[in-house]
């Protein structure tokens, strides 16, 4: 019996198949095929499989959300082209995909409800911090502050006016820079913990509980910004002033 | 012997204050009364208006509001009471007229409280309102048959015996209605003979959305009292709709109640309708007042404040059962439930809106389940609507109407059926589970469906943009995660800049120190007689002095000396000024200097 036991355990260990590893080239080289033959569910599939695998580059996370848009998985999209537009705000077609998935979205809240949709536009200050990366910034900030040491390098040793008043426009140049760039790193930062509600039909809750009473509804795609959490659910503020409790898988964290 | 004791005794009370000069003060009191207090619909019932006065006040009763619903078949003028100016403040003077109205419909009509307003126009008195419970067949109360007391039979009650109100010949009948405590063991109540509150539910273990009444009485050992509120009940896990007033803070009627030893009388003060909203055990919070009452005669007595406070009662909610539940059912939903469709256009053109209501008409929670919506069909979209719910407070248990709209479109010509429309609920009184339902109206759509008229070529603004094909595989870069990070970069240039300057600053510090110390470290008779030199310009004499003899020591001990005696006399030169001290003249020292300096030079 004590041998037994060992021979059918390498036995079994020889017979077993090894585990097939799908590495990620491959799985996003799947996504897009599924994607061209219209099987959107598993494009999203595996574009969501890569991302939570820790591939969650603009790129992927950006096919993402087209993805979820073609699906008319409005809010999803949003939250992924709104998080590709905070990292690289450059990103042309992300900007071109949000807005036509916003459009898309309203068209059908309209058509369900029979009243046009009015959209609240995020304040000035989210606006600002949401303006350029944290990266670049700092990145401005420290050229900023590199062209105000040499502005005033070479303004003490300009021999010629010229280069006296080239040195002097150069240094205010680069302290405009410098401020500018500290006022962004600031607004980023204090930015409100924001979320986009991820599915359409949800409705605030009046407290932390699973058969709470229902009170405000929220829009699918719509931005809130997190007050405070309850195991489970989240307290969130909407644009229009509206607070109540959401479940946080509802939610999408920028 | 007692009682004509006890008379003798008021007798000659009374005739001492009717010597004693009156006071110039009143007390006036108006009350409602119905009999009987459940009357039938359709048929008259009266309403006793009664003015009470003691003492004299020049004050006009207003006549009665009638409320919408009730026909008014008898309408006297309102009582007034007597003018009587220097009447005693003993004398209770009552007058009273009698309506006769009458209820076309069962229900509970409140009539506002009667007023008296005084000569200025200003309301000086108001009494409570009264509640009439009009039913369908009628009440069989005891108060119905106890006839209201004719104010001619006895216009002066209380002028014989003032201290001891009558005794009734006979025992009062128990009074009913929704504001009368229940009868029996005395429950949720901590007693006290000073007054208590006391809170009742006449359900212990109801169903989810099932309505459970929720009552507050309070207990005093006088005939009335006055309620602040300190704190109200907390209703977690209810939904509640207040069966009472919103402004009536205490109780608009009270009740002679003995408890155990104690003549008490009793007032509602909180009447909500509650609906669990979920299973399991919910508590309904402490309610807490302030109550203020006369102990004693109304004239004489004294003053009591307490403050009372009832406990927190449980109850346990429970689910309806899973056993024979339909597919569907919401809890909460209890029947029975009226269903009802009405569509706004039958007949409709391709690819325009109708509007489908569905009325529900249920408990009083019914606006609070979310109801199931039409299913829709092959070439009918069913969109969701608004929805309005109104609740009925005038019935018991309440009744709620729920109206949800949908709006129903047609993408192409024909005649559409829409699925008739099943609500399951769940009857609390069999325990047993139904299903309502609605046969929706038929649609018939003509025409057909119009392009829009800017369909000219694809919509831009819905344009998506193509997907990425080749994907750089990374995650996404995300250095400045922390704010030490954040501000360590953009402090890394200012912090190198100081750390220029002051690397500059303090080289610079150094080489000037390491000069001074190099300049002061040479001890050869030369230099120190220029460092005497430096001193004496300074001022210094006696510094130059010092100087002048260190360097003429050092200058001695050096070998080849020639004379010995030039030496001994710069010495002595310099030996002398130093005693001399602080007063030696500056030039003297610069000789004596001059003397060093040429034996030093002259050696060397």
């Amino acid at each position: 019996m004590s041998v037994k036991a060992p021979a059918l355990f390498f036995a079994a260990m020889l017979c077993a198949s090894p585990a097939h590893a799908v590495n990620a080239r491959e799985l996003m080289t799947h996504a897009l095929q599924a994607e061209g033959h219209g099987d959107l569910a598993t494009a999203a599939h595996d574009l969501e499989e890569l991302a939570a695998a820790g591939f969650d580059g603009d790129a992927v996370v950006y096919d993402l959300g087209t993805v979820y848009a073609r699906a008319e998985r409005y809010g999803e999209a949003v939250w992924c082209f709104e998080r590709v537009l905070r990292r690289a705000p450059l990103a042309w077609e992300a900007r071109q995909n949000l807005q036509a998935t916003r459009v898309r979205l309203a068209r059908r809240d309209a058509g369900r409800s029979g009243r046009a949709v009015v959209e609240q536009a995020v304040p000035l200050r989210v606006q600002v911090g949401e303006l350029v990366p944290l990266g670049w910034s700092v990145a401005l900030g420290v050229l900023g502050q590199l062209g105000v040491v040499l502005a005033v390098l070479r303004r003490r040793r300009g021999t010629s006016e010229l280069a006296r008043v080239g040195a002097t426009v150069a240094l205010v140049l680069s302290l405009c820079a410098s401020l500018a760039s500290l006022g962004l790193v600031v607004a980023r930062r204090t930015l409100p913990a924001e979320s986009v509600v991820l599915h359409g039909g949800l409705r605030l809750l009046q407290s932390a509980r699973v058969d709470a009473i229902p009170d405000a509804p929220v829009r699918e795609g719509e931005r809130v910004v997190r007050v405070a959490r309850d195991g489970m659910f989240t307290r969130v503020r909407t644009l229009g002033g509206a607070s109540g409790w959401l479940d946080g898988a509802e939610l999408g964290d920028l | 012997m007692r009682h004509g004791a006890h008379r003798l005794r008021a007798g000659v009370v009374a005739a001492v204050v009717l010597c004693a000069p009156a006071a110039a003060r009143a007390q006036m009191s108006l009350q409602l009364q119905a009999d009987p207090p459940e009357p039938a619909a359709g048929q008259p019932f009266r309403v006793v208006y009664t003015v009470a006065l003691r003492g004299a006040a020049d004050v006009h009763a207003q006549p009665l509001q009638v409320p919408r619903g009730l026909d008014v078949l008898m309408n006297p003028p309102p009582p007034q009471a007597p003018q009587m100016i220097g009447a005693g403040a003993f004398f209770t003077f009552r007058s009273s007229v009698t309506y006769v109205l009458r209820a076309a419909r069962p229900g509970r009509y409140v009539i506002p409280g009667p007023r008296a307003v005084g000569n200025d126009g200003h309301v000086v008195v108001q009494g409570p309102p009264l509640t009439v419970n009009v039913t369908r067949t009628g009440g069989t109360s005891a108060q119905a048959r106890q006839a209201p007391r004719d104010p001619f039979d006895d216009p002066f009650p209380n002028l014989l015996d003032p201290m001891e109100p009558p005794q009734p010949a006979q025992a009062p009948q128990r009074p009913t209605g929704p504001d009368v405590p229940p009868e029996g063991v005395l429950t949720g109540v901590t007693a006290s003979a000073e007054g208590f509150v006391r809170v009742v539910t006449d359900l212990a273990t109801p169903w989810v959305g099932q309505q459970v009444e929720y009552r507050a009485f309070v207990y005093v050992p006088a005939g009335e009292a006055g309620c602040e509120p300190l704190r109200e009940a907390t209703l977690d896990g209810f939904w509640s709709e207040s069966l009472v007033e919103a402004r009536q803070q205490c109780a608009a009627r009270w009740l002679p109640q003995r408890v155990g030893s104690w003549d008490m009388t009793a007032g509602m003060v909180r009447r909500i309708a509650l609906f669990p909203t979920h299973a399991g055990r919910l508590e309904i919070g402490s309610l807490k007042m302030g109550v203020e009452y006369i102990e004693g005669d109304g004239f004489f007595g004294r003053r009591h404040r307490v403050e009372m406070e009832a406990p927190r009662l449980v109850l346990e909610a429970r689910e309806p059962p899973l056993e024979g539940r339909p597919p569907g059912y919401v809890p909460g939903t209890l029947g029975p439930i009226a269903l009802r469709a009405e569509i706004d256009r039958a007949e409709l053109p391709v690819g325009e809106t109708a509007t489908l209501r569905v009325h529900a008409q249920g408990n009083g929670y019914l606006g609070s389940v979310t109801l199931p919506a039409p299913r829709a069909v092959d070439g009918v979209r069913v969109l969701p609507g608004s929805s309005h719910a109104e609740t009925d407070r005038s019935v018991a248990p309440l009744r709620s109407e729920v109206v949800n709209e949908y709006r129903i479109v047609a993408d192409r010509a024909g005649r559409f059926t829409l699925p008739a429309l099943r609500v399951p609920w769940f009857d609390p009184g069999t325990g047993r589970y139904a299903v309502g339902e609605v046969v929706l109206p038929v649609i018939v759509a003509t025409g057909a469906l119009r392009p829009p008229e800017d369909s000219e070529g694809p919509d831009l603004a819905t344009q998506l943009a193509p997907l990425v094909r080749e994907v750089p595989l990374a995650s996404s870069p995300a250095f400045f995660t922390t704010a030490l990070r954040v501000w360590g970069v953009l402090g890394a240039v200012p912090l190198a800049v100081l750390g220029a300057f002051a690397g500059t600053a303090l080289r610079r510090a150094l080489r000037v120190r390491r000069a001074a110390k190099e300049s002061t470290a040479r001890n050869d008779p030369q230099s120190l007689l220029a460092q005497a030199d430096a001193a004496l310009a300074g001022g210094d004499g006696v510094a130059a002095l010092g100087l002048a003899a260190r360097a003429l020591e050092r200058a001695s001990r050096a070998s080849g000396t020639s004379s010995e005696a030039k030496v001994a006399e710069a010495r002595a030169a310099c030996d002398g000024l130093r005693f001399a001290g602080a007063a030696v003249a500056s030039d003297d020292v610069a000789a004596a200097v001059r003397a060093v300096r040429a034996v030093v030079e002259g050696r060397s």
